[in-house]
């Protein structure tokens, strides 16, 4: 009969046991040692992409953030205080295109950036209310937000009144205090009414018709109710007589009864402002609409998906005479314009749009930032960032303490405007020209 | 002056196309007693089906009516023969095919992405009519909607089949003990609810632009008609989608565009305190 004393192991035993893990341990460290993955993540700069990865916007972001980061990681990568990072993205989709999600998705998906793919910095925001209710959580997860797309100046606003927990924002985008979009418009409509006092074969452009979607980013130049903002009472100052104004659900799919309602009071232009699926709709509906017996408007829309280049195939050329800002055009702004535009086509066989310039040297500038700083920590990268005076692609970037946002006084390729001709985006104007040049009249 | 015309040819447009699109979620609550709420995804799949069809295979059009129409009957019957039979009347069925629904559109992501989409005019250009400028596509989906709406009331009325459906819809074992084959009966109403469906993309798709999301407005749409027509009516189907097109236009013509949905699912909700059983209280009969 086996006895308790003899069940239990013997020293031997136990001695060899103690070995054996003592050896394991030893290989494992060895291993480890040898592989040092720990070195590896040391030596990574996560940068996370918060964006609708589904959608044209999100796309051409995603595409021209590999791009840049395939370029500088081949060029040695980022120089920081403890050697040389390579760059890293990871991406989590937003879906923020979509009017009907809410901006809960873009909030799990900034979240899920950081705590799970353990981003160190942002890259990424289209949709104003979504970028809003990101950057809330900045100063929880100290983590610098580069805002590439959103179209209002929102946050810039509260880096200035609330500097401690908005420092981490800056944005590559139009809208903000230095890079209005309204001063640019109202310049590019002033020349637009001069030509037409002059062109009997021009529609009445001092008659302006406004229809905007609604949504956050509109609020500024649009107004609310609609036609009620400084940008419309500026108009008015300079002779120009809003003749109809209405806000658009995002949803909408069929123009038929606002059209009916413009067409009543024979506007000479139609301030179009869109960033969504409808803009395909509206603008194949007033192509093909009878306006008679007024003269066809002109279409000007300052929104994000009239200048992109898919624009053109999807309302199957009917966005034929239409204008948009911002364009991309193709356009030596800096050296480095017309390069990355051709680059961008022969690799991807699209004409890149502005949030992919937008995300092309955001990343630049955060390379340029990071090595200043010498460390990826958000306190120090912020007081880089601030620092940045960087020509890229759109035009000159740079940022300040007091300004997180873009100059437009400096050269940029937002201060163009362009009209699809023939499936190309022309530029007409930019905000030094003292006319609009090569308008074909719709 | 001109706007009680616009008011007038929107409102009767926008009716048809409703009329065509909620009739088949009608019927399949009437006859089935299954409260679809995939039916905004099959009008999606049949507009992404136009969508391949037309610019990336590039057929012709008579093809494409043809070829959408086939798979949307074998859709819809293997849809009921699949889930739809074993659900009826069953509290999981708004789940499960809601559900179906939700996979659905992540499959048409997966494949088309988020793209907005958008097919061209088979009638391009518009035409003025008493000084209200009318889009050619607009009036030829109207046309088309109400000449098959009225091939529809003949389907249900006017011959065998549609006597079936409607003893179906009345009292399923009395159909059974009449010879009828309830489970044949259901299987060709799913088949023709996800046709119509069909058939309404297929018209309104060159007018709009195609996206995952673009059935869940007709799904609330559907069920504001079928509400507010009474559950199961087909002749209350048509009514309430007059009452509300001609309520949607008037709203975004008199009032504005952004209250013209939230005026109609009010409406419904009166409908819904004031007479539960919808305006006019019967169903297919």
């Amino acid at each position: 009969m086996a006895t308790a004393t003899s069940s239990k192991p013997s020293r031997k035993t136990l001695y060899i046991a103690v070995g054996v893990v003592i050896v394991i341990a030893l290989i494992a460290a060895a291993v480890l040692v040898v592989m040092n993955p720990f070195q590896q993540q040391q030596k990574e700069i996560v940068i996370g992409l918060s964006l609708p990865l589904t959608n044209p916007v999100g796309i051409h972001a995603r595409k021209a953030a590999e791009l840049a980061v395939e370029e500088i990681n081949a060029a040695g990568g980022v120089r920081l205080k403890d050697g040389v990072y390579r760059l890293r993205l990871v991406a989590e989709d937003t879906n923020e295109m979509d009017p009907l999600i809410p901006v809960d998705q873009g909030v799990a998906a900034f979240k899920r950036l950081i705590e799970v793919h353990g981003a160190q910095v942002i890259v990424g925001g289209v949709r104003t209310d979504v970028v809003v209710a990101q950057t809330q959580l900045l100063s929880q997860y100290k983590i610098v937000y580069l805002d590439i797309e959103s179209n209002q100046g929102i946050v810039e606003g509260k880096v200035k009144d609330d500097y401690q927990n908005y420092k981490y924002y800056f944005h590559f985008f139009g809208g903000g205090p230095k890079s209005s979009a309204g001063p640019l418009i109202i310049g590019f409509l002033q020349r637009l009414k001069d030509m037409s006092a002059k062109d009997p074969k021009m529609p009445d452009v001092s008659k302006v018709a406004l229809l905007a979607e609604n949504a956050l980013w509109t609020v500024g130049l649009a107004g609310r109710p609609a036609g009620n903002s400084t940008f419309f009472k500026r108009l008015a100052d300079l002779g120009f007589k809003l003749v109809y104004a209405e806000l658009y659900p995002t949803t909408e799919s069929d123009f038929s009864s606002y059209l009916a309602k413009m067409k009543a009071q024979c506007p000479g232009v139609i301030v179009f402002l869109f960033s969504g699926p409808p803009g395909i709709i509206f603008t194949k509906q007033w192509q093909d609409y009878d306006w008679s017996p007024c003269k066809k408007p002109i279409v000007f829309g300052p929104g994000l998906l009239g200048g992109f280049s898919w624009f053109w195939d999807q309302t199957q050329g009917k966005a034929q005479g239409t204008i948009w800002w911002p364009s991309t055009v193709r356009v030596q702004v800096t050296p480095k314009t017309v390069e990355f535009i051709d680059k961008f086509k022969r690799r991807y066989g699209e004409t890149p749009n502005t949030a992919a310039i937008d995300a092309y040297d955001a990343i630049y500038v955060l390379k340029d930032a990071l090595e200043r700083a010498g460390t990826w920590q958000a306190e120090e990268l912020v007081k880089a960032l601030e620092q940045t005076d960087y020509v890229g692609v759109m035009g000159r970037i740079k940022f300040s303490r007091e300004n997180h946002g873009l100059d437009f006084t400096y050269e940029n390729i937002y201060r163009y405007f362009g009209q699809w001709q023939n499936g190309e985006l022309v530029p007409v104007w930019e905000s030094t020209w003292p006319e609009i040049k090569n308008l074909l009249i719709p | 002056m001109a706007e009680p015309l616009v008011v007038f040819f929107y409102g009767l447009v926008t009716s048809l196309i409703f009329a065509l699109y909620s009739v088949g979620f009608s019927l399949v609550f009437g006859v089935a007693r299954v409260i679809d709420a995939a039916y905004g995804i099959w009008y999606t799949t049949a507009a992404y089906l136009v969508y391949a069809l037309v610019t990336r295979l590039l057929l012709p059009l008579p093809v494409t009516v043809v070829v959408v129409v086939a798979s949307m009957v074998a859709l819809g019957i293997s849809y009921y023969a699949v889930l739809v039979r074993g659900l009826q009347e069953k509290v999981e069925m708004i789940m499960t095919t809601f559900l179906v629904a939700l996979m659905a559109q992540y499959l048409i992501v997966a494949i088309f992405t988020n793209f907005p989409w958008s097919i061209p005019a088979l009638f391009p250009g518009s035409t003025q009519v008493l000084g209200v400028s009318l889009f050619n596509q607009q009036v030829a989906a109207a046309i088309t909607a109400f000449l098959l709406l009225l091939v529809l009331w003949y389907l249900v009325y006017r011959t065998k089949m549609g006597l079936a459906i409607r003893a179906v819809a009345q009292d399923k074992e009395a159909a059974l003990l009449m010879g009828i084959n309830p489970d044949r009966v259901m299987a060709f109403t799913l088949a023709l609810s996800c046709s119509l469906a069909g058939i309404a993309a297929l018209l309104q798709a060159p007018n709009s632009v195609i996206s995952p999301t673009m059935g869940w407005p007709m799904l609330t749409l559907a069920f504001a008609v079928v509400v507010l027509g009474g559950m199961g009516d087909f002749f209350g189907a048509i009514i309430a989608s007059f009452i509300i097109g001609f309520s949607y236009q008037l709203i975004t013509n008199l009032v504005n565009p952004l209250y013209s949905m939230a005026a109609a699912l009010a409406m419904i909700l009166l409908v819904l305190w004031l007479r539960p059983r919808g305006l006019f209280g019967r169903s297919l009969e």
